[in-house]
């Protein structure tokens, strides 16, 4: 029983995507379908680790450090595109150049959901300070190190049709379907998911006609 | 007496109280010397019966972490609980409620899970008469053969009174054919039929008293799922009356709660010093006796049964969490119905 939200009727400014959904929803539509529009959360021992590794990053402020100031937990947003979010941390180079760093507990991989997230930072942060950020930076705890991201056209235009998906998908209210692959062995969401339950069709329908049609008595017992 | 067990505190002698004192739990019970402290993050939940007192900064503190508390009156019949925060599902919530104006939604669901109830109670009743002899087993042979006849009107049911009929009808057979897996005990008079507030002999008295545990591990399951505990589908909307809960519970009456029932009689663990005889008829539990069904309890929550869907093994403790994320699904659209669970 999907519910249709009322329409907008283009009054208002756009519903604001949180850019960690750009994140989950290039992962996987339904995850941040259950994280935004079914408050589902739920902790796993990769979660855990990221709660803690951002108590470590998020605390408000600022550190300088040589040429460089680092902001904390910084509130940042463009309101052309709707998005909202915070950064774990921000640089300020002595040059201009404004670099977001995104902090992961897992592995980094080349072109994957966090470089969505973290172009998304560096598109804000544009918007913010008015300068163009070309650059974008994900460090990754299980590897030790920095990777950096360019933040080049494909990449922004990935940006803006991913925040355009996550905004259909919250006016719609509607949960995407579940990708049911290997995906779900390392989420987080796959309880309240139940991708298997809902992929194996045929298993729940065989069980709906059992419903009503026991198996005959033992003839002996 | 408090019994620690699962990470879940009950408490039962009457005039406790109980205190935040730190991150940790005082206990404080009357005319016992000293007191015991349990650290907060031993525990996950606790039950209270009748008189126990609970300092309100104990109490702001469960529910901020989500530390379920539930009360319990001194017999154990279910009064309330406190989980917290409700969760912020307001999509699921919506559609639930939506569910239950829409008829044809409504009849289905309520349909799946009085068929499920007597699904469950046959299967109960043919493990019984495996282990009867003679008449005793035929009767219980002949109850599941009406039971399974029920179905297909079941499943054709027009409206919930008419299904309510039915379920009735399933609980009276029920626990007719219960009577014939009760093995006689001195002391223990032979079960009649179901009696509820008051019940008026040990069986019933065990019997409401585990439909209280079921039911507030039910209550929680739903509040975990974000579901409202109050808007049913066979049991409707009614002011003061979890619906959804006792929806969800019928289909774990018989295997979960009347199994236990008959193997606590049958094995003798519950005899007749357990029980009180109060005046004017009412029968319950003694401290004892609810101690013997709690630490029972708690084992058997940790059974684990097939579960069709889940294609594994799920400890009964968690059935009714998985059963309420499946509503959960049917109601957001995921799933064509509700399916409930069968034993097997
Ligand atoms: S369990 Fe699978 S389908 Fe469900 S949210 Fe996770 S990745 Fe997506």
């Amino acid at each position: 029983m999907a519910t249709e939200s009322p329409g907008r009727g283009g009054e208002g400014p756009l519903p604001q995507v949180p850019l960690s959904a750009l994140e989950h929803y290039a992962y996987c539509p339904r995850q941040s379908g259950l994280i935004l529009l079914e408050d589902a959360f739920e902790d796993d021992a990769a979660t855990v680790r990221g709660t803690l590794l951002h108590q470590r990053v998020d605390t408000p402020g600022s550190r300088g450090r040589g040429a460089v100031r680092t902001l904390h937990a910084l509130p940042v947003f463009n309101d052309a595109l709707g998005l909202v979010g915070v950064c774990d941390a921000v640089e300020l180079h002595a040059d201009g150049r404004v670099l977001p760093v995104e902090h992961k507990s897992g592995r980094y991989l080349p072109d994957g959901p966090a470089d969505v997230q973290a172009a998304g930072q560096a598109m804000c942060l544009e918007a913010m300070f008015g300068r163009a950020v070309e650059e974008a930076a994900v460090y990754s705890a299980a590897d030790r190190r920095r990777h950096i991201v360019v933040v080049d056209q494909v990449l922004r235009d990935r940006v803006t049709g991913l925040t355009a998906e996550v905004r259909r998908m919250l006016t719609a209210s509607a949960l995407p379907a579940p990708v049911a692959d290997k995906r779900c062995r390392r989420c987080s969401m796959a309880d309240s998911c139940m991708p298997r339950v809902l992929a194996d069709d045929r298993r729940f329908r065989q069980a709906l006609s059992d419903l009503f049609h026991p198996e005959p008595l033992p003839e002996h017992s | 007496m408090t019994t620690e067990l699962l990470n879940t505190l009950y408490v039962q002698t009457q005039g406790t109280e109980l205190r935040l004192e730190e991150d940790s739990l005082r206990i404080r019970v009357p005319e016992q010397e000293g007191r015991r402290i349990v650290p907060l993050r031993r525990l996950d939940a606790i039950v209270v019966y009748g008189h126990v007192t609970l300092s309100s900064e104990l109490i702001a503190r469960c529910a901020r972490d989500a530390r379920s508390i539930t009360w319990m009156s001194r017999g154990g019949r279910f009064e309330g609980r406190l989980d917290g925060a409700v969760r912020g599902n307001v999509l699921l919530r919506h559609a639930q409620h939506q569910a239950h104006d829409d008829a044809a939604v409504r009849i289905a669901i309520a349909r799946n899970v009085v068929a499920a109830k007597v699904r469950n109670s046959r299967w109960v009743i043919l493990r019984a008469a495996r282990d009867a002899k003679g008449a005793a087993q035929g009767a219980m042979r002949a109850t599941a053969g009406e039971l399974a006849d029920a179905l297909p009107e079941i499943a054709v049911a027009p409206d919930t009174d008419t299904l309510m009929g039915y379920e009735g009808d399933a609980a009276r057979r029920h626990f007719a054919a219960v009577r014939h897996a009760l093995r006689p005990a001195e002391g223990i008079p032979p079960f009649e039929r179901r009696i509820r507030r008051p019940p008026t002999d040990p069986v019933n008295a065990t019997l409401s008293f585990v439909y209280g545990l079921l039911r507030g591990l039910v209550h929680g399951a739903a509040e975990q799922i974000g579901l409202d505990p109050y808007v049913g589908y066979l049991h409707g909307i009614r002011p003061a009356k979890p619906a959804l809960v006792l929806d969800l519970m019928e289909e774990f009456r018989a295997p979960l709660a009347d199994r236990l029932v008959l193997t606590l009689l049958n094995r003798r663990q519950l005899r007749p010093e357990h029980f009180e005889h109060l005046p004017g008829g009412a029968v319950r539990l003694t401290e004892d006796g609810r101690t013997v069904v709690i630490q029972a309890w708690q084992e058997w929550r940790q059974r684990p049964w097939p579960h069709t869907l889940a294609g594994r093994d799920v400890p009964a403790g968690l059935l009714p969490v998985m059963q309420a994320r499946l509503l959960a699904r049917h109601l957001r659209g995921d799933l064509p119905a509700y399916l409930p669970w069968i034993a097997s």
